[in-house]
């Protein structure tokens, strides 16, 4: 059976609120091909943003432990936060 | 037309543009030469390199495999090891790359003319710099993804081990002190640039405490957020300028800047990451993608003319900025660019976590290097654009010029590169500065170039607000490595120390983690220290020194991927990593000796100690270099030493490597291929070309 890894697609995470900041008017996207075309290019630039940044870090990690160890307790968004610095700035990370 | 027939048609195109291109760069002698030649021969360098040097590589050297699973997927714990999207991991893994090094040596170099270079960041990266970062991060992925100093142990044995882990601390004790100087001589007597700089720190804490305690891991929202008071700083560090009663406050000397760098590094390395390494992290990757971005479509929009010759007189060695020939100094100088051993760093241990796929180490080891070599073309352009006398001034130190205005304008001038004090003025008058002249480092140099560039674009004004957006962002690109370099080296000096005394390895205890920061920015502050104090301004002792220390760290790299390939059965392609190798070691072992024995005082580091004890004891030193003069002698015999040093190790290592090579092909036993079991992809087949496609 092959399993299905959706961290590793610009996909939004299960569960995931669409971002409303950028929603414009639902007639106008409906009424126009060409506006939807855009839109699902703001759409993807957007999750692309998201993910680059590690801005949507912690939905994918709690969408990883629920799928992975279900029943584990997973660790809080502030804690998850704390954790991924400290473990990102353990290792070279930048370079000259 | 067939598709097949249309693509090697428009692949032929893009080799003839980009040869032509480069031709008329070589062979060009008039006054000045448009941009774009350059624009358009790298980007058709690096297209054709990727698309046909790159791929043979990946198909018959390496052989990737799309169906073995990659560390990512085998280990996904949704933390470190994760399958990334591979634009994600590109864009990772060149904002993990891409530091101040490709900025600044570029910058340094121009003093030889635009061709050398030129010529060798473009063959430099295709055939070396994204060469070495592809086939290590292939062999950190075949391996879980372990570091090069470990690969180095596993493959090599305990020798090569060793080396790489004494490589890779030194090469971050000179690189901080370095890039240290580099701030100190753009920010010192400059309230603008100092003022700004400090209003980032508390922005960056501000960030910090909202990423973490207010919307905790909102990452985007905080940089945003951040950015915008960074643009506040920026302006506001010119009112600061111009309020005569605070301007004093921030109008510090050299040493002075140095103690805050000092500082701050102590500071980033033992306070939480949380609250200022992180978002300060943030803020600079994303002004830095931005304004690499911006620059890039600046160049294309105004195309300006470069003024620099393609070669200068001092091909010969007697150059201001730096002293030495053309051979092997312009190799030296630009490291980051052409080829960094920094980045087998990176694309060992980091990157191979988030590899969804082993055939997208092509795109993220080759591509992300040929796109920082671009970056660098793009330094080379920014340098070439100042009048010649102009970026003479800027860059050569009063030590060899004169600290008098009129004095330094007549030996540039001398020199066949015509500039005038009023030229000078009136520019550090549009730049929002006292004065330009020998502001060494590159940095200066550079913003005047970008802020020249970015006005233009955006219709001529407000020079001194782009000038000192363009400092601060080089800064904050500065202090990216140097805090998160502190930081690192601090638990390389904790691994190696706890060797010597056991408690000093105790990660988690925070008197060793203040001791052990102590002692390695004490380790930097040394050398930063020295370079202050340097009468010829620093550069030209710390940047070789740097040059050298990268290379070496290439060297090892590329050791250990040759190595690797011989004892994969593929010994005929070994050239490929073995060629830019035997370049690093003939370009390394020259310019190591003769910065230690040349008899010529700027260049040996020897000659230099012997010549200032000879003037200490003849008693014809000018008086207020006096007191300096014994921590200089000494500070040129341990630079002498470390040059040793590096050299020694990277012989060290290819000797090893060599040992294990010629055991393997004539049959003897040698340490096993540490490669992981193949194991098949789990991960959907649709999944692979929706990212491809992503």
């Amino acid at each position: 059976m092959r399993s299905q890894t959706p961290s590793a697609r610009l996909e939004r995470p299960v569960g995931e609120a669409r971002p409303q900041s950028l929603c414009t008017d639902p007639r106008t996207r409906q009424s126009r091909a060409a506006a939807s075309t855009a839109w699902r290019l703001v759409q993807t630039v957007w999750r692309f943003l998201r993910q680059a940044s590690g801005d949507d870090a912690y939905e994918r990690y709690r969408e990883h432990m629920l799928a992975a160890h279900p029943g584990q307790p997973a660790m809080t968004r502030s804690a998850y936060y704390r954790f991924r610095m400290e473990q990102k700035w353990n290792r070279i990370t930048r370079c000259c | 037309m067939n598709n097949k027939v249309r693509g090697k048609l428009i692949w032929l195109g893009i080799a003839v543009v980009g040869a032509w291109a480069l031709g008329s760069i070589a062979t060009h002698r008039g006054e000045t030469i448009n941009a774009i030649w350059f624009v358009a021969a790298a980007a058709c360098v690096y297209l054709v390199a990727f698309r046909f040097y790159s791929a043979w590589i990946a198909a018959k050297v390496l052989a990737l495999d799309p169906t073995r699973a990659t560390p990512a997927e085998r280990f996904n714990n949704g933390r470190d090891f994760v399958p990334t999207n591979k634009w994600v991991v590109f864009g990772h893994h060149f904002a993990a790359i891409a530091g101040p090094g490709p900025l600044i040596g570029p910058t340094l170099a121009m003093q030889f003319g635009y061709l050398p270079g030129t010529i060798w960041i473009l063959v430099g990266a295709v055939l070396g710099g994204c060469v070495q970062d592809m086939v290590i991060m292939f062999c950190s992925t075949r391996r879980d993804g372990r570091s090069l100093g470990q690969m180095a142990r596993d493959e090599l044995g305990p020798v090569g081990g060793w080396a790489a882990l004494v490589g890779t601390m030194m090469i971050m004790i000179i690189l901080i002190a370095v890039l240290g100087l580099v701030i100190v001589n753009a920010m010192y007597k400059s309230p603008w640039a100092t003022a700004t700089v400090l209003g980032t720190i508390p922005v960056a804490m501000l960030i910090g405490i909202y990423m973490r305690g207010i919307r905790p891991g909102r990452v985007l929202e905080g940089s945003l957020i951040g950015i915008a008071l960074l643009i506040v700083c920026v302006v506001g560090g010119g009112w600061v300028d111009h309020n005569e009663a605070i301007r004093g406050w921030f109008d510090w000397d050299k040493m002075s800047v140095a103690w805050f760098v000092m500082i701050y590094g102590f500071a980033a390395a033992t306070l939480p990451v949380w609250l200022l390494l992180a978002p300060r992290d943030y803020l600079s990757t994303f002004l830095k993608l931005g304004v690499v971005f911006l620059l890039a479509i600046a160049i294309v929009y105004i195309h300006p003319d470069m003024k620099m010759p393609a070669l200068t007189r001092f091909i010969d060695g007697t150059g201001p900025i730096f002293k030495g020939d053309l051979f092997p100094f312009v190799f030296i100088t630009i490291a980051c660019g052409a080829i960094s051993g920094f980045h087998s760093l990176v694309s060992s241990g980091t990157t191979p976590k988030l590899l969804a796929n082993e055939k997208e180490i092509r795109m993220i080891g080759y591509g992300s290097m040929a796109l920082e070599s671009f970056v660098a073309i793009m330094a080379v352009i920014a340098a070439c654009v100042l009048e010649p006398g102009v970026y003479f001034a800027i860059n050569s130190p009063s030590g060899v010029v004169g600290k008098v205005a009129a004095d330094a304008v007549a030996k540039i001038s001398s020199w066949g590169f015509p500039v005038t004090a009023e030229q000078m003025n009136a520019l550090a008058n549009e730049m929002g500065e006292k004065t330009l002249f020998a502001r060494t480092g590159g940095a200066p140099s550079l913003a005047v170039g970008m802020a020249t560039i970015f006005s233009k674009t955006f219709g001529g004004t407000l020079l001194a607000v782009w000038y000192h957006f363009a400092i601060m962002f080089e800064v904050l690109f500065i202090l990216t490595v140097l805090d998160a370099g502190t930081r690192v080296g601090r638990f390389m000096l904790q691994d190696l120390g706890k060797h010597a005394w056991a408690p000093l390895g105790n990660v988690s205890s925070y008197p060793m983690t203040v001791l052990s920061s102590f002692i390695f920015v004490a380790a930097w502050g040394y050398f930063l220290v020295q370079g202050v104090r340097d009468p010829l301004g620093g550069v030209n002792i710390l940047w070789p020194l740097f040059g050298i220390s990268n290379q070496l760290l290439a060297g090892i790299a590329l050791s250990v991927a040759t190595g690797i390939i011989v004892k994969m059965g593929k010994a005929k392609y070994a050239w490929v990593t073995g060629l830019p190798l035997t370049w690093l070691a003939i370009v390394c072992t020259i310019a190591a000796l003769e910065k230690v024995f040349s008899p010529n005082p700027g260049v040996g580091f020897l000659a230099a100690a012997n010549d200032l004890s000879a003037q200490l004891a003849a008693g014809t030193l000018p008086t207020e270099r006096i007191a300096s003069a014994p921590q200089l002698i000494l500070g040129q015999r341990i630079d002498a030493a470390l040059a040793l040093l590096f050299a020694t190790l990277l012989w060290v290592v290819i000797i090893d490597m060599l040992r294990v090579s010629f055991r393997f092909l004539r049959g003897r036993p040698v340490l096993p291929l540490a490669e992981s079991r193949y194991m098949m992809t789990r991960l959907d087949a649709a999944m692979a070309s929706s990212s491809a496609h992503a």
